[in-house]
């Protein structure tokens, strides 16, 4: 308020009249210009075009009394009829930038929703991972890893019993070759004495000869059950040479069975350490996501403070167009300004305030910065 | 079932304040510009409560506090959420019924304990 201070109020409103009002007016377009989206770089746009209107529009009014002391002269003519101007300017940057605060605040809610709903379902899955802790879920696995792995286990128990059996199936058979070498032997010395009954019975002459039938049969016996010794110890043979090659085989089954049986536990291991490995860094992720979205709530509640300066501006810069607006219907009543009691005048705009803000400003005290209050009745 | 809040304040952008606290606390909100647009809100509805600012066109937030007493939600308690911090305003508050007194600018949080005491009660 430097009346005083310019001597050239005609030149003030010359000035304001021009281009104030003009930047005042691009101002709001870029305001209202980039309200209707919602991305985040028009916020930022709406927002500066809002401080520029703001700033302006106190320079608009701060300017008022240098115009308000030519009303009384010669100029008074031209404070009514620019007063209503300026009015008109006031009122739309208020409602402008009502609108734009309202847009902004519709991008900043879906923005906050968005980002809560996005907080809220890692939370979700944060307490999945708690009720199970890595350390539970790393006993569970190796419980669930033992149990899958049993079946293998008990076919490797079942394999190794049926090579047993084929060592005692070997044993049988060696014993088997060892009576077909004995019946062979017998056989033999069976056929000797044959052969010797025979020559004995050539010797008896007429009276050796049935015993000479008997001897050759008993010879022909003695052969037939040699080559029954000889042909079963050439199957024992064969089966033992059989047995021996699924033996060797055995071994090197079993060798390789239990390679493969701990490269499956080393496998399953490995890839549940792995997966145990990304949960818990999951849970990190979550958590340090939790205390982000924390964070955020906290800033949430700071912008909403901050955005409610919009109303306090509008019901000041309000409060500024009502006492225009008496000021335009005086100047246009044809009242002599001079004749107004200033005194008048302040108690009365005093009395129109609102807020502690106006009346400490009114008597040019420091604005008080009030917290919160709530008083229950 | 959530609960129905009406807001009632002529500055579209604190209503939009207001209904973002209110809504992200999963209370579902009515909003009317002033008392005159509040009257006609009170429509058989179901509100649980009533967040409304003192000094708006048409009809003012104490007019309409003491137009609700005479009506079917006379039991809906009143939170006046204002700039008005003058005691005399305060006092015609309390004796037309008003259960809580919120001078603007108001922490959210603050708010929405206020308004869930109010609610439980």
């Amino acid at each position: 308020m430097n009346d005083t201070k310019d001597p050239y109020p005609t030149r003030a409103h010359t000035q304001l009249a021009g281009w104030t009002p003009t930047w005042l007016a691009v101002a709001l377009v870029i305001a209202g210009l980039t309200i209707g989206s919602a991305s985040d770089m028009n916020i930022w746009i709406s927002g500066g075009a809002l401080v520029l209107c703001t700033v302006l529009l106190v320079r608009l009014v701060t300017r008022m009394p240098q115009v308000a002391s030519a009303s009384s002269g010669p100029g008074a003519p031209l404070v009514g009829e620019v007063l209503p101007v300026w009015q008109r300017h006031l009122e739309s940057a208020r409602q402008h930038s009502e609108a734009s605060v309202n847009g902004i605040l519709q991008s900043f809610g879906s923005i906050a929703t968005r980002l809560d709903q996005a907080i809220r379902l890692t939370q979700d899955s944060q307490v999945g991972i708690d009720h199970g802790s890595v350390e539970d879920l790393v006993r569970r696995n190796d419980q669930s890893l033992g149990e899958m792995l049993k079946p293998m286990k008990a076919a490797v128990a079942a394999r190794d019993q049926a090579y047993a059996r084929l060592d005692g199936l070997a044993e049988a058979m060696t014993e088997l070759r060892q009576s077909a070498l004995q019946i062979k032997q017998l056989a033999r010395r069976t056929n000797m004495v044959a052969l010797n009954a025979s020559v004995e019975a050539s010797r008896a002459g007429e009276r050796g000869a049935g015993f000479a039938v008997v001897a050759q049969e008993v010879r022909q016996l003695a052969t037939q059950s040699g080559d029954a010794a000889h042909r079963m110890m050439s199957r024992t043979h064969a089966i033992d040479e059989e047995l021996q090659a699924l033996r060797n085989e055995a071994v090197v089954h079993d060798s390789s069975d239990e390679a493969l049986q701990d490269q499956a536990e080393q496998s399953a291991r490995a890839v549940i350490s792995s997966l145990l490995n990304s949960l818990g860094e999951l849970n990190r992720s979550s958590r340090e996501l939790k205390e982000a979205g924390e964070a955020v709530q906290e800033e949430y509640e700071r912008v909403l403070m901050s955005f409610q300066s919009q109303d306090r501006t509008s019901q000041m810069l309000g409060c500024v167009a009502d006492d225009m607006t008496r000021l335009t219907d005086w100047v246009r009543e044809g009242k002599d300004l001079s004749a107004a009691q200033a005194g008048e005048w302040l108690a009365r705009l005093d009395a129109s305030y609102t807020m502690e803000e106006q009346r400490s400003e009114h008597h040019g005290n420091t604005t008080i910065q009030r917290e919160t209050s709530i008083e229950f009745f | 079932m959530s609960k129905t809040i009406l807001i009632i304040d002529d500055s579209g952008s604190f209503r939009q304040v207001v209904k973002m606290a209110l809504q992200k606390a999963n209370y579902e909100v009515v909003e009317a510009v002033d008392g005159m647009d509040a009257v006609a809100k009170l429509d058989g509805r179901k509100l649980n409560l009533i967040v409304c600012d003192v000094n708006m066109p048409r009809m003012d937030g104490l007019t309409f506090v003491k137009h609700l007493k005479t009506t079917n939600y006379k039991f809906t308690p009143v939170i006046m959420l204002t700039t008005e911090s003058q005691e005399a305003k305060k006092a015609e508050g309390r004796a037309a019924g008003v259960r809580a007194w919120v001078t603007k600018p108001f922490q959210p949080s603050q708010l929405v304990d206020a308004v869930s005491k109010l609610c439980a009660a």
